[in-house]
């Protein structure tokens, strides 16, 4: 399955929460991965990365679910995820789940190697910008903290966007602070949960931008999903969306939006 | 300090609805970051100072046997006296057993949170001793009968309305309808009544922000003073440290003080810095005649060497809390004990040593802003996951959740079977959904839909809509 | 009692400090390493003098210049006034404050002896003046009581421009060896944010902290 470096093999993870939900997001991963010329593959058996396990402390499921996607996903040159949060899961923590294994942290240890989060491998891998796509308003960037903190994902995005005509960016006070979706977090304390969500809420409103973007369907779900109890008019997409201009007659994760 | 950490969620709530709270917290959360970002910045060498802070509390915790009795010999040698307490009550009848040996009738006290993790006001008041707290914060907070929200503005869930308020009330002796309407007012009313209590008082207790090994000194680090007047006047000065405090000489104590109030309130040195070494020398004209150090374990011996290891080398800047923003939203009370936002969610269990602290450990997103903020770099989300982890194997988690966890493992681990179950579920939510995309109220989702609305899923899952797109032969 | 709880203390500390190494630990503590020194403080002594009189303004300190000990009395009774404070002082008996003509002006009131709740401005010398944050070090002495820094409400603290050095770490010869009882290093006056946050000065401590600065002394 090795390709020439301007042909990478390259085997999309598209996550749970966007297989589940959005599958706009995944399509638009697709879009973009095949224009920056990569082969693309599909791996049909993948399900979930195990991090909602990781994070809950139950190890044993999360070892099993990581060996399954260390099988699943090997032979590619490139492992890419339209999401920083699973990512980062892949890239810092499985070696973690296998530290005491020398011959399956090897083997995890390639696999994070291999694995990008989407914008990253766009800019930093493919040296790809969008062509021609345009999405005319302002947006403000919600920077997820695994993908900030723990892949440095920052400009990434924002560069990638900066070739989108008619789109400014507009920053947020809070945009590098937690949206409070945490994974479990949101359903097992909503009360907390939403207050944080409220408070980058009323940052974002700040901003005057119409439109807020992000690279994890999880935070955006969170946020839309208050946003939309709010009553709040601005749109929300998933940052690969933007980029590979699939908004047009698409509904927004919430926002007055309408789908056709 | 009684530990309320098992009403976490309850007093959560209450936080939550409490307008005024919210007010001063958004004031809060939104300043110290700001202050410790523009410190850090003005300090090129910021980031090394951590690397070097975090390597020097890793290096004493490594050897802290040898540290402890280093520092022992030094203060029996500069004149004090050394005392050993396993638990809280142990430092307890100490302390108590000083105060009547010198028959002290008022103590004046320098911040001390591991004071408050042993309770000494309580033990002291009920054997005839009068407690005085002198930082301005844990003043107000004594007068009300309150416990601190934040290890270092420990009353920064109050308004200047609620001081004045509680100063109305407890200082009887000045005129009812004094105007008190400003922080500068309230601030001259307690510095004169705390004049008052800092010449009068028979023995001085403070922690140390420090132990120096290399001298048998204690480091002392406020901004008003009230350290040096609460343990330079009294005829006494008791110490009451924590075993990990040590660190190994003078230079050590340097380049973590650089981290420290920088980290803490972004300035760049607290106003006083004070090592203090031994009791009154023979000619000084003040100083106490008796200095003890009280070294606590309670709990930390037990804590070396597990996975909470490196929670040890914190030295309470109460940075991860300031750049919290669990905690910008639910203030200190609500977790429940003396040490909140994250460094108190993964001490308190260790401290408290039972399930009461179960939900501080739950309670973060693992954001991850706190590690990128810490002066010695304590890998705290990882510590989260850590208890995350001891409660799974305990049996501990709700049943609920444990079940919901592990029946979504095993589905995932049957990629066929996940398929299916998945397909019909999207297909069932795609039908159910309202005209308008978003679900308001899902009986299965109450977590989710209680707060906010459920975006429909789209259609098919991804990869069904790719394995038509495959078969069509389109790639 | 106590004697076995250190032993069950540190017993259970040697448990999981198996490692521990009191060579390690003497070797540190003998070597007296620095460790990470910022370059802030300046090396040479004109870099010093001048980070020092400008961060201790930024840490809120009041800086007087006075080409000698000689020039005290006039300038400080000038301060003084001008901060309408009164012109009784609690001095210091260090030698150098022997060299002071406080006869010069008779608005000042100097007395000797520990400091007491009611003194107004106290007056002290400082061992070394640190660059890096503009702090003055403070060691006490039968000369020098420690609460003279803190009780009165103005504290005035004498520094010979000869005393700045760039970092705290090269104040420590000063002390080293006979370490005073209290060390104290004070950057700018007391101060609290303690209540909603609204930054207050003189919080126990002096409300003003005044440096002279004293040439060729």
């Amino acid at each position: 399955m090795k390709n020439s470096p301007e042909k990478p093999s390259v085997a999309l993870y598209v996550t749970c929460l966007v297989d589940l939900t959005r599958p706009g997001v995944g399509f638009a991963a697709v879009k973009l991965l095949e224009d920056a010329g990569c082969v693309l593959s599909v791996p049909e058996t993948q399900t979930c990365c195990g991090q909602p396990a990781y994070n809950a402390g139950d190890q044993g499921d999360a070892r099993a679910l990581a060996l399954q996607v260390i099988e699943n996903f090997s032979g590619y040159d490139y492992v890419v995820i339209p999401s920083g949060s699973c990512a980062a899961m892949i890239k810092d923590h499985y070696p973690k789940l296998f530290k005491d294994d020398p011959a399956m942290l090897k083997r995890s240890v390639d696999l994070a190697q291999r694995t990008w989060e989407l914008t990253a491998f766009l800019r930093d891998v493919m040296q790809y910008s969008p062509q021609n796509v345009s999405c005319p308003g302002s947006a403000t960037y919600h920077d997820s903290c695994s993908g900030l903190r723990e892949l440095n994902i920052k400009d990434q995005p924002r560069d990638l966007l900066g070739a989108v005509d008619g789109l400014t960016i507009v920053e947020a006070d809070l945009a590098e602070t937690c949206c409070g979706f945490g994974g479990l977090f949101c359903v097992k304390y909503p009360d907390i949960s939403s207050a944080m969500a409220d408070r980058k809420i009323d940052d974002i409103v700040n901003t005057g931008a119409d439109t807020l973007l992000g690279g994890d369907l999880g935070c955006l779900m969170n946020l839309a999903g208050r946003m939309s109890r709010r009553g709040e008019k601005l749109k929300v997409w998933h940052v690969a969306e933007v980029l590979a201009g699939m908004t047009e007659g698409t509904r927004p994760i919430s926002g007055d939006k309408d789908a056709k | 300090m009684q530990s309320k950490t098992a009403h976490f969620k309850e007093n959560a709530k209450k936080a939550l609805g409490d307008a005024q709270l919210q007010r001063v917290l958004d004031k809060f959360s939104t300043g110290f970051p700001v202050k410790r970002a523009q410190a850090a910045a003005r300090l090129p060498e910021f980031e090394d100072l951590r690397d070097a802070a975090r390597d020097i509390r890793a290096h004493v915790l490594d050897n802290l046997d040898v540290y402890l009795e280093r520092f022992e010999t030094k203060v029996i040698e500069t004149g004090g006296m050394v005392h050993w307490a396993r638990g809280g009550s142990d430092a307890c009848s100490i302390i108590g057993d000083i105060c009547k040996s010198v028959d002290a009738k008022t103590v004046t006290k320098s911040k001390s949170m591991i004071g408050e993790e042993i309770a000494i006001n309580d033990y002291l008041e009920k054997n005839g001793v009068d407690p005085v707290e002198t930082d301005l914060g844990e003043y107000i907070i004594q007068l009300r009968d309150e416990p601190p929200s934040h290890i270092i503005v420990p009353a920064v869930h109050l308004s200047k309305e609620q001081v004045a308020e509680t100063f109305r009330e407890k200082h009887t002796d000045l005129p009812a309808d004094r105007v008190l309407d400003n922080p500068r007012i309230l601030l001259d009313e307690a510095r004169g009544k705390l004049r008052e209590k800092f010449l009068s008082a028979d023995v001085g207790l403070s922690g140390a922000n420090m132990l120096v090994a290399e001298t048998g000194s204690i480091a002392l680090v406020t901004n008003e003073g009230n350290a040096d007047l609460s343990v330079g006047l009294p005829r006494v000065h008791i110490v009451l440290a924590s075993i990990e405090k040590v660190v190994p000489c003078m230079e050590d104590a340097w380049t973590l003080l650089r981290v420290l109030a920088r980290s803490a309130t972004g300035q760049d040195l607290s106003v006083y810095t004070s090592f203090v070494t031994g009791p009154k020398r023979s000619d000084d004209l003040d100083g106490p005649e008796e200095f003890h150090v009280v070294l606590l374990d309670n709990g930390r011996s037990s804590m070396l060497g597990s996975e909470f290891h490196d929670m040890l080398r914190c030295i309470k800047c109460g940075s991860c809390i300031n750049h919290c923003p669990v905690y910008a939203k639910i203030g200190g009370h609500a977790y429940g004990w003396v040490y909140p936002g994250p460094m108190g969610s993964v001490l308190s269990p260790a401290l408290l040593g039972d399930v009461s602290a179960n939900d501080l450990p739950n309670a973060s997103t693992l954001c991850g802003k706190c590690e990128t903020v810490c002066p010695v770099r304590i890998p705290l989300p990882e510590m989260l996951r850590q208890w995350r982890n001891r409660q799974f194997e305990a049996n501990q988690m709700p049943t609920r959740q444990r079940l919901g966890l592990r029946a979504w493992a095993w589905l995932a681990r049957r990629p066929r079977t996940y398929r299916l179950v998945m397909e019909i579920g999207t297909g069932l939510l795609t039908k159910l959904a309202p005209r308008n995309g978003r679900f308001k109220n899902l009986p299965f989702a109450k977590g989710w839909t209680s707060k906010r609305d459920l975006p429909a899923p789209q259609g098919k899952t991804f990869m069904a809509q790719w394995k038509q797109r495959s078969n069509g032969g389109s790639s | 009692m106590t004697t076995s709880m250190r032993d069950e203390i540190l017993n259970s500390v040697r448990q999981s400090c198996n490692a521990s190494s009191a060579q390690a630990v003497d070797d540190r503590i003998g070597l007296r390493q620095p460790n990470v020194v910022p370059a802030r403080g300046g090396g040479g002594d004109k870099i010093s003098h001048v980070t020092f009189v400008e961060e201790a303004g930024l840490a809120g300190a009041d800086i007087e210049c006075v080409d000698a000990l000689k020039g005290v009395p006039a300038a400080l009774a000038a301060y003084l006034k001008q901060q309408e404070s009164g012109g009784n002082l609690r001095l210091a008996t260090d030698p150098l404050m022997q060299d002071i003509p406080w006869e010069q002006e008779l608005f000042l009131k100097p007395a000797s002896g520990a400091a007491t709740g009611e003194d107004g401005v106290g007056v002290s010398i400082a061992l070394a003046g640190i660059a890096e944050t503009g702090s003055v070090m403070m060691a006490s002495s039968p000369e020098r009581p420690a609460m003279l820094n803190v009780l009165p409400l103005i504290n005035v603290v004498l520094l010979p421009e000869s005393r700045i050095v760039g970092n705290y770490e090269q104040s420590l010869n000063l002390v080293r060896g006979n370490m005073p009882r209290m060390v104290t290093y004070i950057t700018g006056p007391s101060r609290t944010a303690d209540i909603e946050l609204e930054l207050l000065m003189g919080a126990h401590g002096p409300q003003r902290l005044l440096i002279m600065l004293i040439g060729e002394a």
